[in-house]
């Protein structure tokens, strides 16, 4: 299986948010890696939780975030990185 | 964060009802708690407590009551809120980690406090609050939490990092009507005038119209109202340029 990668996620992110991105006037093609979602106002707290579940079903993953650095946790290279990085795909989960 | 679901909400009959008086100010003291918390300018009232589990243990009934009435009804019920309340008093990176808490200590024992905050560093802390009640609600979900947080969505206004945000104040019952509440706001508003802000930001219960006095006293004016739909929850945003 093709492991996943950063640029999945962020691909991933920045087509599921497209609308509240566009709705804050900015152009997903623009975003760097450290544009940080919620300062932004393109998710709300709740909306970190929905981006995660939204994230591990469609990538069919699961993902330990217990050791993730919380500042890092809606900006948006960090958070797809770490995604990338601690993935466990549901059908090579033990 | 837009809907962010942590507010202040000083209970209705924790605050005075009458000005402070020259008798009040002697045994009283305003500090911070731990040995790196900034100590609030304030010569008359300044003390420093030790950081303790039973400095903890005595923060959490009027912190708990301030958080009130939103957040029994979110985490389900009063003692999950103590619970959750209690966890956080112990998290230095959470918006209620006891460092942050300024105290009222009266005739040696602490009868009160607050906690404010610029908004820079109240988004840091509740992304840490959001992680790790995320990952506790992984380790053992909670639909309910889960419903009534998208049902209280768009309760809170949202902080911007030029505010100072008085996230929590409140008194114990036998500290109340004794004029320290009012100084508790004073001393809050010259902690973020000397971190620079002019700008003060705070959430309080719409029903609760002693504190809404109070603030609007010390120069808050409400600037937005909303209700969670189908309860009795409402809260008003409050704002004073000063």
């Amino acid at each position: 299986m093709k492991r996943l990668t950063t640029e999945d996620v962020r691909g991933f992110l920045l087509e599921h948010f497209s609308t509240s991105i566009a709705a804050n006037g900015l152009d997903p093609k623009t975003l760097g890696d450290d544009f940080d979602l919620l300062k932004a106002g393109v998710v709300d707290s709740l909306g970190v939780i929905e981006m995660i579940s939204a994230v591990e079903q469609h990538f069919k993953i699961t993902v330990d975030f217990e050791p993730m650095d919380p500042e890092k946790l809606t900006v948006l290279g960090a958070f797809s990185g770490f995604v990338g990085d601690n993935a466990v795909h549901h059908d090579t989960a033990s | 964060m837009k809907g962010d679901s942590h507010r202040s909400a000083p209970g209705e009959d924790s605050l005075p009802s009458r000005p402070p008086e020259a008798s009040d100010a002697q045994p009283t003291r305003f500090g911070t708690g731990g040995p790196d918390a900034q100590r609030v300018d304030d010569p008359a009232f300044v003390e420093t407590s030790p950081i303790a589990r039973s400095r903890i243990e005595s923060i959490l009934p009027w912190l708990h009551e301030a958080s009130n009435p939103y957040w029994d009804w979110l985490c389900g019920s009063s003692e999950a809120a103590r619970a959750q309340l209690n966890d956080w008093l112990s998290r230095p990176s959470s918006e209620f980690s006891e460092k942050r808490v300024v105290d009222v200590v009266d005739d040696g024992r602490l009868v009160g406090g607050y906690i404010a905050l610029s908004g820079a560093e109240l988004h840091a802390c509740r992304k840490a609050d959001l992680l790790a009640w995320m990952n506790s609600l992984r380790r053992k979900p909670d639909e309910g939490v889960m419903a009534r947080m998208r049902q209280s969505r768009s309760l809170f206004a949202s902080v911007q990092e030029n505010e100072f945000y008085l996230s929590r104040l409140g008194l114990t019952p036998s500290a109340r009507g004794r004029g320290m509440g009012r100084r508790l706001v004073e001393v809050c508003l010259r902690q973020g005038r000397g971190h620079g802000f002019h700008r003060f930001r705070l959430d309080v219960c719409a029903d609760n119209e002693r504190a809404i006095r109070l603030y609007r006293t010390a120069g808050f004016e409400i600037t937005s109202e909303a209700s969670v739909a189908g309860t009795a929850i409402r809260y008003c945003s409050m704002v004073a340029s000063l």
